[in-house]
């Protein structure tokens, strides 16, 4: 008979054996999830499902009269299935496991197979794909992940490639705590180690998804431009500007764009809606003869609200010095003449002074989303230095108030403060970063001078009281190259060192 | 949201810097009557920078805006440049429903 080729019953103890191996594999790791009766009794109610198709996909070959073929088939559908989950792990959790919810065997099953994934920390990998079984999931999906220890256990593993913290924030957002899962995404999207490339590129295209779920185009835009070149991030910038009418490139760039990145399939319909956008036709400027300086000034004003994240800091600068120019006589009096058509009773100065206030919260929106640095030797006029104070002002203090909330000593934190404290120093280097942006050289070099010895004694105890080697590498390895860069009188030796030693 | 342009009351109600006080009443309350009903041509309102969405508070506010004869002057001064049409320049795109799903993640289910 053919049938007593099919080796099923070595099949079945190869599986059996498989799950009882997955159960000894993860305590080995130091893991908390073991191969509960939850999993096992998932995996067979899957493997009952799988047999009785198969079943009657036999009780068929019967009918249709090929009885004696039916062992064959059913042997071969098996062999068939053994084969295609041995082998295709990916596909399996992909389209069958994560879309039922099934959290535990999914799990197991990644965990299991992960030589056959591409990610390059499994146990976090295993973790990412439970937590899209968690999504899916309708039971209460923070107690679960909780009972699971799923941030116990990446905390446990190596977290050299940073998918540990891409673990950790897709499991913060599968738990609906999208706020902390923005924190550790964007701890992940700046960390600089090299080892880092593929977690950043992962934490990068949520960061961009998410802004655009809120609508945040500039955010899109801000994302993009940091993105490599051929990130679908980057393309979702180039297809936004597009679309709001700023064509810093051309279509045909655009379209090159489209063909090289990944993914472009989801991004079609937008490419195409901005392939088909046409450039905005401007405002129409004042003729060369005509010197009204309040019309000067709401050309460029539009000009440069128009122009949103791509604005430049000499087109601020010069639509500030038009509304300086907005100040005089002639203003006065075309006020004077209202005020006393309108029978207002506000005094002209006064009104004067509310007409150039009015401008203030533009200019100040514009700089906290313009992506070009702050060019070393530009002409400020006062309204643009006032405005770029009150705001550097107020990062400052929110920067500071974040670094003095870092931990420099007592007890360590239990076991899962890890993604705590990455999602601490993400948010310190975001709040850097905004300052920066705003900020020259100097003034940049006279922050960081107050607070490098608050984040050195914080990198330090980070790695000696909490083990967190990584985290105190990417602090120590940013202090260093920040403090070199800017020339900051800091401990330069041992900064060096300490970076040498938890890297 | 631009102070400037797209909460200027005039660029909002749709009116001439040289409107009167009555017919900006009586066209802030024709705009809120109109948004109530959901008709489609009052959803948008025409700004220097293209058009831009009306809501009833947009309207309210700037209906307060034009009785108080002090801020009038000031938005007057404002609205020195012309509204352009709804097809003269582009609107930022809605937010993307579904931008995270598109790339494989899954907002979480209700439980």
């Amino acid at each position: 008979m053919e049938a007593a080729i099919v080796p099923i019953g070595p099949i079945l103890l190869a599986l059996v054996w498989a799950f009882r191996a997955a159960g000894g594999s993860s305590t080995a790791a130091g893991a908390s999830v073991r191969l509960s009766r939850g999993t096992a009794v998932d995996a067979w109610i899957i493997f009952a499902m799988v047999l009785r198709g198969l079943a009657a996909l036999a009780a068929t070959a019967a009918v249709a009269g090929l009885m004696s073929e039916a062992p064959t088939y059913l042997g071969s559908g098996i062999a068939l299935i053994v084969v295609s989950v041995l082998l295709f792990p990916g596909a399996i959790v992909d389209r069958v496991l994560a879309p039922l919810g099934l959290v535990r065997l999914t799990f197991w099953y990644s965990r299991m197979l992960c030589p056959f994934r591409t990610i390059s920390d499994p146990l976090a990998g295993a973790v990412i794909d439970a937590s899209r079984a968690l999504r899916r999931s309708r039971v209460d999906r923070s107690a679960t992940a909780a009972a699971l220890g799923f941030e116990r256990l990446t905390w446990r593993g190596p977290i050299a490639s940073g998918w540990a913290l891409i673990a950790w924030a897709e499991l913060a957002d599968a738990c609906g705590d999208t706020p902390r899962a923005r924190q550790i995404f964007e701890a992940a999207a700046r960390a600089g180690d090299w080892r880092w490339a593929a977690a950043r590129r992962h934490a990068r295209l949520w960061m961009a998804a998410d802004a655009a779920e809120r609508g945040d185009w500039e955010r899109v835009i801000a994302l993009g431009r940091a993105a490599p070149w051929r990130h679908q991030a980057r393309l979702m910038a180039h297809v936004v500007e597009a679309t709001l009418g700023r064509p810093r490139r051309g279509r045909a760039r655009l379209v090159a764009r489209s063909i090289v990145t990944p993914s472009r399939r989801v991004l079609l319909p937008w490419i195409l809606r901005a392939l088909a956008a046409t450039p905005p036709a401007g405002v129409e400027a004042s003729p060369s003869g005509d010197a009204d300086p309040l019309r000067q000034a709401l050309v460029l004003h539009a000009e440069a609200v128009r122009a949103g994240a791509s604005v430049r800091w000499s087109q601020l600068a010069a639509l500030a010095l038009a509304w300086e120019r907005v100040a005089s006589p002639a203003t006065d009096a075309m006020l004077g003449r209202r005020i006393a058509v309108l029978g207002a009773r506000i005094d002209p100065g006064v009104a004067r002074d509310a007409l150039l206030a009015e401008p203030r919260e533009d200019v100040s929106r514009l700089m906290g989303m313009i992506a070009e640095p702050l060019p070393s030797g530009l002409v400020e006029p006062p309204l643009l230095r006032s405005v770029r104070h009150d705001t550097c002002d107020a990062r400052l203090s929110a920067l500071e108030s974040l670094i003095g909330r870092l931990q420099v000593g007592g007890s360590p934190l239990p076991p899962p403060s890890s993604p705590d404290a990455w999602a601490a120093w993400g948010a310190v280097r975001a709040a850097y970063e905004s300052l920066a942006q705003l900020s020259a050289p100097a003034e940049l070099a006279w922050v960081l001078q107050r607070g490098w010895g608050h984040l050195c004694n914080h990198a330090a105890w980070i790695a000696n009281a909490c083990g967190e080697g990584a985290l105190a590498h990417d602090i120590f390895a940013w202090l260093y190259a920040e403090c070199r860069r800017l020339g900051v009188p800091a401990d330069m030796k041992l900064l060096k060192e300490n970076a040498r030693v938890t890297g | 949201m631009s102070g400037v342009f797209e909460q200027n009351p005039f660029y909002v109600l749709g009116l001439a810097t040289g409107a009167t006080a009555l017919e900006a009443e009586r066209q802030g309350q024709k705009l809120l009557g109109m948004l109530e009903l959901g008709v489609a041509a009052s959803r948008t309102y025409a700004t220097p920078l293209g058009p831009r969405e009306l809501n009833t508070d947009l309207v309210r506010q700037a209906m307060a805006d034009l009785r108080d004869p002090d801020r009038r002057v000031i938005f007057e001064a404002l609205a020195g440049l012309p509204a352009t049409d709804a097809t003269a320049a582009p609107t930022a795109p809605p937010a993307w429903e579904g931008a995270l799903a598109a790339f494989g993640w899954r907002r979480p289910s209700s439980p």
